[in-house]
């Protein structure tokens, strides 16, 4: 009976997952070019880009937080690493007299451009106590109003060959390894480390479950925090330059509305809106499932309109199955 | 015998100490409780509202409905 009720419960908090994999499998059953090689390459080379933002917003999602400035802080980055990583015979350069920067260059530069927002987010949520959703929110504006002003509302194009390269190349040449899932890979690594086997990582899940009681048992909760949103300025500055690398250009629109899919794929992955709780394989099982469902019904020709209360829909299930399982606790 | 401090909120006179009364969200609240059951019956809804979209979007896009 305890078994039973057990694997019930897993089929409810699954729910989400099971459903999407449900529908892959159904559509990829009538349209069989669904599970072709190049649409694999796809999927894989969407979802790297979007985990390495979930992985961002995630660290503030596990202390009970959120970051509403993301998708626009990745699409500044996007737009920075365009400017400055132009080809030198493109004939309508931003910066015509620039000549060719090191990649590596352009790179930390934008990183430093995003981990200064994220600083800025965690000073005026650790330090002056400003909801994260107000503070992000009003972050997300600033950093659209500097996009605007840095591009001019123009798009940005003829980007070298070495940089788009980042995203259409492939290990080995082999189709279904592409490099921005290396990348991803990586990171995700990287950042399981952190969330598992360091000081950091215990203390942020500390403050998820309980912010006084981590305060009370000497944490720095300021600086855990603080540190939380510089990383995620972190993700989005390496998300946006490699987005940038895949659209094979930058807008200002670039990165819109990527905050809400960062945090559907949290919270189907597990990454609780409670705090403290959540882990980086769920958050690519999510990213990946979320992913999975958009282009499904790009393959099932769904209205566009419609995809969009789809996955409205699909967020504030996933958020409703994260509540059920807090009060299914208590 | 347990007495009845006078000084405690019934819920119906203003609250002595915050001076306000129970409104229709508590009262709905107390009525449709935060339980597995209830989520269980909304997350329901929204599941099928989600296939409906689906169904609806999908005909729509290739032009049946």
């Amino acid at each position: 009976m305890r078994e039973k009720q057990s694997f019930g419960n897993f089929l409810l908090n699954n729910a989400m997952i099971i459903f999407m994999i449900g529908a892959a499998i159904v559509v990829g059953l009538l349209r069989p070019t669904f599970f072709s090689m190049y649409n694999f390459k796809n999927l894989i080379s969407n979802t790297a880009v979007r985990f390495i933002i979930a992985v961002g917003v995630s660290g503030c999602l596990i202390t009970k937080g959120t970051d509403l400035s993301a998708g626009r802080t990745v699409g500044l980055a996007a737009c920075i690493a365009a400017t400055f990583m132009q080809a030198a015979d493109y004939t309508s350069k931003v910066y015509p007299n620039l000549g060719e920067l090191p990649m590596l260059m352009v790179l930390l530069g934008v990183i430093f451009v995003s981990v200064l927002v994220g600083l800025l987010n965690g000073l005026v949520i650790a330090l002056l106590n400003v909801p994260p959703f107000i503070a992000t929110l009003g972050m997300q504006t600033i950093v659209y109003g500097a996009c605007l002003v840095f591009t001019g509302a123009q798009p940005i194009g003829g980007l070298r060959k070495d940089y788009t390269n980042l995203s259409s190349g492939s290990i080995f040449n082999i189709q279904m390894l592409p490099y921005l899932g290396l990348f991803a890979l990586i990171i995700g690594v990287i950042m399981w480390f952190v969330y598992n086997k360091t000081p950091h990582g215990k203390y942020m899940y500390a403050i998820g479950g309980n912010e006084n009681s981590a305060e009370v048992s000497g944490i720095n909760t300021v600086k855990t925090k603080l540190m939380i949103y510089m990383t995620a300025g972190l993700m989005y500055g390496i998300a946006g330059f490699l987005l940038g690398a895949k659209s094979g250009g930058a807008s200002v629109n670039m990165g819109m509305g990527y905050e809400l899919e960062a945090i559907a794929g949290c919270t189907i992955g597990g990454v609780s809106t409670n705090g403290g709780v959540g882990r980086i394989s769920g958050i690519l099982i999510g990213v990946l499932v979320f992913e999975l469902l958009k282009i499904a019904m790009q393959f099932m020709g769904v209205e566009t309109s419609y995809t969009y209360i789809v996955q409205g829909i699909v967020i504030i299930i996933a958020v409703a199955l994260d509540i059920r399982k807090y009060v299914a606790k208590r | 015998m347990e007495q009845k401090n006078e000084n405690q909120w019934d819920g119906k006179r203003p609250d002595p100490i915050t001076q306000t009364k129970e409104g229709w969200y508590e009262k709905l609240l107390a009525r449709v409780p935060l339980t597995v059951k209830s989520l269980n019956i909304i997350i329901a809804i929204l599941f099928l509202l989600l296939v409906a979209a689906l169904v609806i979007g999908t005909l729509k896009g290739n032009g049946i409905l």
